[in-house]
């Protein structure tokens, strides 16, 4: 079982046409994601990562190729299915957070089994839960404006988490934190990674890529990858 | 070695789960939902307020018109062809008086000709006054239910005697406050029997005129030509039931040749008054229809910039797992909720509409029940309409949304 990758992704490419003309965002790119793999997605704004991003995630189709998520063809998927996909087995950090702003931590956190079929009780029961986890059990009847920026973030990754997904991808998870702050959610995605959940991080910042083994560069579209040393 | 991979379900949102996403968007910003749901709210309270004053008018029309002779039916003889009037048969009275739901009758008897009305002798015989003389039989005044101000009415002995009772407006004009006076009336004196109160609407000419009793006008003026004839049959009947008696009261004077009998009543007037209300009440459904219609644009177009503000929380809703066709029906579940907010908030201000009306006017309160089941039922229907163009925008969103949005 373990031997199926997670994400599997064979020669995708996006291009979008803008003015009769093509411009390819993302080069052919051929990858693969282990189950519990810590993958950081590395390169300057514009470079093509959150596209790649995307298409991993199964949030946008690639131009050409094809992804795989355990196994499965999703890039062949109907609309409905990839979103069953997600609902099952995909979880999202981002960047702005976005968190609704009138549900409390664990209001917000149990909207991640909204739409798997979970039942409203179970949901709040686990969110309880998932929140404990990232160690915010004191903050559960608390809204996003009421907590700071890390804590807001870790309930989104609380939200991630509810499902069980075999994979998370944070988009910039810590582009709107502080450095400490930003560092102890990079610390606690890698806690993810150990307890079973595939991790991939898009960022433009080499010094968080470095804390990982695995580094995807991307420079205008083309990737290349490194299997470093923690630095 | 490759294990089956297992098949994608389709979850679906219960209907409490539906409802609780929608309403989120409804109470997260109370301004806007308040705004947004004042079209609907201002349509479906002109639409109460102003159905509902239609109906108290008719309520109040009904009472005051039962008080005041609603029920009461005048039946007169038909003219023929030639102008000539065609008299009722004596026996027509007691003919009509035998009828189910007629509850008393009075009867009045041809006028002499060229008859005036005088404070004494020495008036000029052209200045009438714009008095007029009349023929009763004694059972007038209960079938009027006209009351007397002073003195008395004809019994069976003063009905053959020179004497005359007064309308209300006669005495004043002439004069008189009480009952011994003498008056001129076509070259004969009589004495004043009674004064009559003012008979309202029901006693039609009655004000204005002398009443002499008819077995004294028969002997006074026995030869006259149409003397002794009935000239008018007024029917009091029990409340409401005087529209059901036209064709039985004419054939019950007339029998075999009802249509020289003419039947009149306040009828006539009170369906005049319909149409009135009637007018208010379409003018209510013509105001409310156009509030509705803009308080429907104004939720579709509240529901756009929503779409267009939120698409970040689309997004995430999309990378969640929720299905295009789940985010549409969370918006229309909004606009809907949106609109049926206003609607009940309309109803409320139009019963309060209604009800201080009613009590301006002094009118009783009536609220027609069907408006009330329509006024939500219409919110539910604008909104969800107002919702689906909206919904399909932001079914059409990308999931992408939540990682470009700031």
């Amino acid at each position: 079982m373990s031997a199926i990758p997670v994400i599997a992704a064979h020669e995708v490419s996006k291009a979008y046409a803008t003015g009769g003309v093509d411009m390819t965002v993302l080069q052919p790119t051929s990858l693969t994601i282990d189950p519990a793999e810590q993958v950081v997605i590395v390169g300057p704004s514009g470079s093509g990562k959150s596209t790649l991003l995307t298409i991993l995630g199964t949030l946008e189709t690639p131009s050409t190729g094809r992804v795989l998520v355990q196994g499965r063809e999703v890039t062949a998927l109907r609309e409905w299915e990839r979103s069953a996909v997600r609902a099952q087995s995909i979880g999202f950090v981002f960047q702005q957070f976005h968190l609704m702003p009138t549900l409390t931590a664990v209001g917000n956190v149990a909207t991640g089994l909204l739409y798997s079929g979970v039942s409203h009780s179970e949901r709040n029961r686990r969110a309880v839960a998932a929140l404990e986890s990232v160690g915010l059990g004191h903050r559960l009847g608390h809204r996003p404006k009421m907590m700071s920026g890390g804590e807001q973030q870790r309930v989104a990754i609380a939200r991630a988490l509810i499902r069980k997904p075999a994979v998370l991808f944070a988009d910039e998870p810590t582009g709107a934190l502080d450095s400490a702050t930003g560092e102890m959610v990079i610390d606690l995605l890698a806690q993810v990674a150990d307890r079973g959940t595939a991790v991939v991080i898009v960022t433009h910042d080499h010094a968080i890529a470095a804390k990982f083994d695995r580094r995807i560069q991307i420079l205008d579209g083309h990737a290349t990858q490194e299997v470093g040393h923690h630095g | 070695m490759v294990s089956p991979l297992p098949r994608l379900r389709r979850k679906h949102l219960s209907p409490a789960d539906l409802s609780r996403t929608a309403l989120l968007g409804v109470t997260g910003r109370p301004q806007r939902t308040a705004l947004a749901s004042l079209g609907i709210a201002l349509g479906i309270a002109s639409l109460v307020a102003l159905t509902s004053a239609a109906a108290s008018n008719q309520a109040h029309l009904q009472a005051e018109f039962d008080a005041m002779g609603a029920n009461l039916a005048i039946v007169t003889p038909a003219r023929d062809p030639g102008g000539e009037q065609v008299p009722l048969p004596q026996t027509a009275p007691q003919a009509i008086a035998r009828q189910d739901h007629v509850e008393r009758i009075g009867v009045m008897e041809t006028t002499p000709a060229g008859l005036g009305v005088f404070r004494n002798d020495l008036v000029p015989a052209t200045a009438t006054g714009g008095l007029s003389v009349a023929v009763a039989r004694p059972d007038l005044l209960a079938a009027l239910d006209a009351h007397l101000a002073a003195g008395r009415w004809f019994d069976d002995a003063t009905r053959a005697l020179p004497v005359t009772v007064l309308g209300a407006t006669a005495a004043e004009r002439l004069g008189i406050t009480q009952p011994g006076d003498l008056l001129y009336i076509g070259g004969q004196w009589y004495g004043v029997l009674g004064i009559l109160a003012d008979s309202g609407l029901a006693g039609g000419d009655i004000d204005t005129a002398a009443i002499l009793g008819d077995q004294w006008v028969r002997a006074a003026f026995a030869g006259v030509d149409d003397i002794g004839e009935i000239s008018q049959i007024f029917v009091r009947a029990a409340p409401g039931k005087i529209a059901d008696l036209r064709q039985t009261l004419a054939s019950a004077a007339r029998p075999g040749s009802p249509q020289w009998a003419n039947f009149s009543g306040m009828g006539d007037l009170i369906a005049a008054r319909e149409m009135t209300d009637d007018a208010l009440a379409t003018l209510g459904l013509a105001l409310g229809g156009i509030s509705l219609v803009v308080g429907g644009v104004g939720i579709a177009n509240t529901m756009i910039v929503a779409v267009m503000e939120r698409r970040a929380e689309i997004g995430v809703r999309r990378a969640l797992g929720a299905r295009p066709g789940q985010v549409a029906a969370q918006f229309v579940t909004e606009a809907a909720a949106l609109s049926v907010l206003g609607g009940l908030g309309g109803l409320t201000l139009g019963v309060a509409a209604a009800v201080t009306i009613a009590q301006v006017s002094a009118q009783p309160l009536a609220i027609p029940g069907l408006v009330l089941l329509a006024g939500p039922a219409i919110s539910l229907l604008i909104g969800c309409l107002a919702g689906l163009q909206p919904a399909v925008r932001a079914a059409h969103v990308p999931p992408t949304a939540a990682l470009r949005a700031a």
